[in-house]
């Protein structure tokens, strides 16, 4: 059985909480749950019928990366960075964090989300999009479940392949 | 009905003797109307009388309402008992489990420190403790309160990924508790800056999670009942040997069986008979 750690990191507020649950439980918390430490979960997908479990761990929000303990990082398989579409603090220091999350866990499949496509227009989706430091993997909606589950399927069949890009 | 002149004139006669005469308590009356329906003119002249009584009322509470609040409580004590008996009765049971299981761990370190040998069973067993002023009683206590193995798992270092387990008990998802252990592992290892140091104990109520960490994984040991410190080293050189010998082959292969290997390993080495799911732990030579 392939097995992964999966790391969801982020600002607070981005929506972190609210995909692992979408993706875990299939629902959507309507009330805003600010995450306290680290929670963890697990999934079990099947890709081309082979069994891979995803350990993800959702990890408390953060100003910036370099505030997440070290430790939460190990010998993680994925890490899937969100940040929340209608709030620019929180990809505004995407250059950074990006950075620093590669010089941590180098080799790791590292993915760009951008989370809350619910609250915005697709003109204003269009504009952020053109602005951002990179161009995001995946555009999300925890609320509508938009995308989430190509996600972490998308991880699964990178882990199961050994493929890390 | 008509009035004649003569009583009209003595009417106004009368009433401006009426104002002659009362002006003064009119006035007055007047002045005290205002006041009574003044609020704020009202407020000047109670509230000093309000706050004294109020004053008053606490410093003379205790001596003047004791007997009848302590009736009003012992009434409601005596009238409540059945509800005070279910908020109450599962604190004081847990208390009370918690200071019989630190006896018994207690009792056994006691003991422990008195006869630091294996072979304390049988009859020679027998004649060594009695030589050693144990009591029969004392000993039976101790061995009642070991800690049980309820189950055994092996963790990858870092990412908290389940190698193997084995367990005599339902517990939760076990890739999640290996997770979420490993989180603990990691917030304490960040929380304090220790660095390479881990947590060897978790303890929560009877029960106990012993963990040992080596290169490249971490055995995390969950127990029913609480290790005194023999029993720690006892354990620790069990699963130091159980790695030299069985565990560290298996792990270094990772072949794609790996978990049942591990399973079957800690089943044949750990558990005297894995399938009654016999939850005696096999550390003593007894």
């Amino acid at each position: 059985m392939t097995k992964g750690k999966v790391i969801l990191t982020g600002n607070f507020g981005v929506g972190k909480t609210s995909l692992f649950n979408r993706f875990l439980y299939n629902e959507f918390g309507e009330k805003y749950l600010t995450t306290i430490g680290v929670k963890v979960g697990k999934k079990a997908v099947k890709v081309e019928e082979v069994e891979v479990t995803l350990l993800i761990w959702d990890l408390a929000g953060e100003i910036s990366q370099d505030k997440v303990p070290n430790s939460y990082f190990l010998e993680s398989s994925a890490v899937i960075y969100v940040f929340d579409l209608t709030r620019a603090s929180t990809y505004s220091n995407l250059e950074f964090d990006l950075k620093y999350l590669r010089e941590k866990v180098p080799g790791v499949i590292l993915k760009l989300v951008g989370n809350k496509k619910d609250l915005i227009s697709e003109s204003e989706l269009q504009t952020i999009s053109e602005n951002l430091y990179q161009k995001a993997d995946l555009i999300t909606s925890a609320k509508t479940g938009e995308n989430v589950e190509d996600l972490f399927m998308d991880i699964a069949r990178h882990l199961l392949e050994g493929k890390h890009s | 009905m008509s009035f004649s002149k003569d009583s009209i004139g003595n009417s106004e006669q009368l009433e401006q003797l009426r104002k002659i005469l009362l002006k003064e308590d009119r006035a007055e009356l007047l002045r005290i109307k205002k006041v009574l329906e003044e609020k704020e003119e009202l407020g000047k002249h109670v509230s000093p009388i309000i706050e004294d009584h109020i004053l008053s009322l606490k410093k003379n509470f205790p001596k003047e309402f004791e007997a009848v609040v302590d009736k009003q409580i012992e009434n409601k004590l005596k009238a409540s008992q059945d509800e005070l008996v279910a908020i109450l009765f599962p604190a004081l049971g847990t208390m009370i489990n918690k200071y019989v299981a630190y006896q018994m761990s207690e009792l056994r370190e006691s003991i422990d420190a008195r006869i630091n040998v294996t072979k304390n069973t049988g009859p020679i067993g027998w004649f060594r403790r009695n030589l050693l002023g144990i009591k029969d009683s004392e000993w039976i206590l101790a061995k009642s309160g070991e800690a049980n193995i309820e189950g055994m798992y092996v963790i990858e270092m870092g990412s908290g990924l389940l190698l193997g387990s084995a367990s005599n008990v339902d517990t939760m998802d076990k890739d999640l508790l290996a997770g979420m252990l490993t989180a603990i592992q990691s917030f304490a290892e960040d929380a304090f800056m220790k660095g390479q140091q881990k947590v060897d104990i978790i303890e929560y109520d009877k029960l106990s999670i012993f963990t040992q960490s080596y290169p490249k994984f971490y055995i995390a040991v969950a127990l029913n009942g609480r290790l005194t410190n023999s029993d720690k080293e006892k354990l620790s050189d069990a699963l130091l040997s159980f790695v030299n010998e069985n565990l560290n082959s298996i792990v270094i292969e990772k072949s794609n069986t790996i978990e049942a290997e591990i399973h079957d390993a800690i089943n044949k080495r750990f558990f005297k008979n894995s399938e009654t799911k016999d939850t005696q732990l096999i550390l003593d030579n007894d």
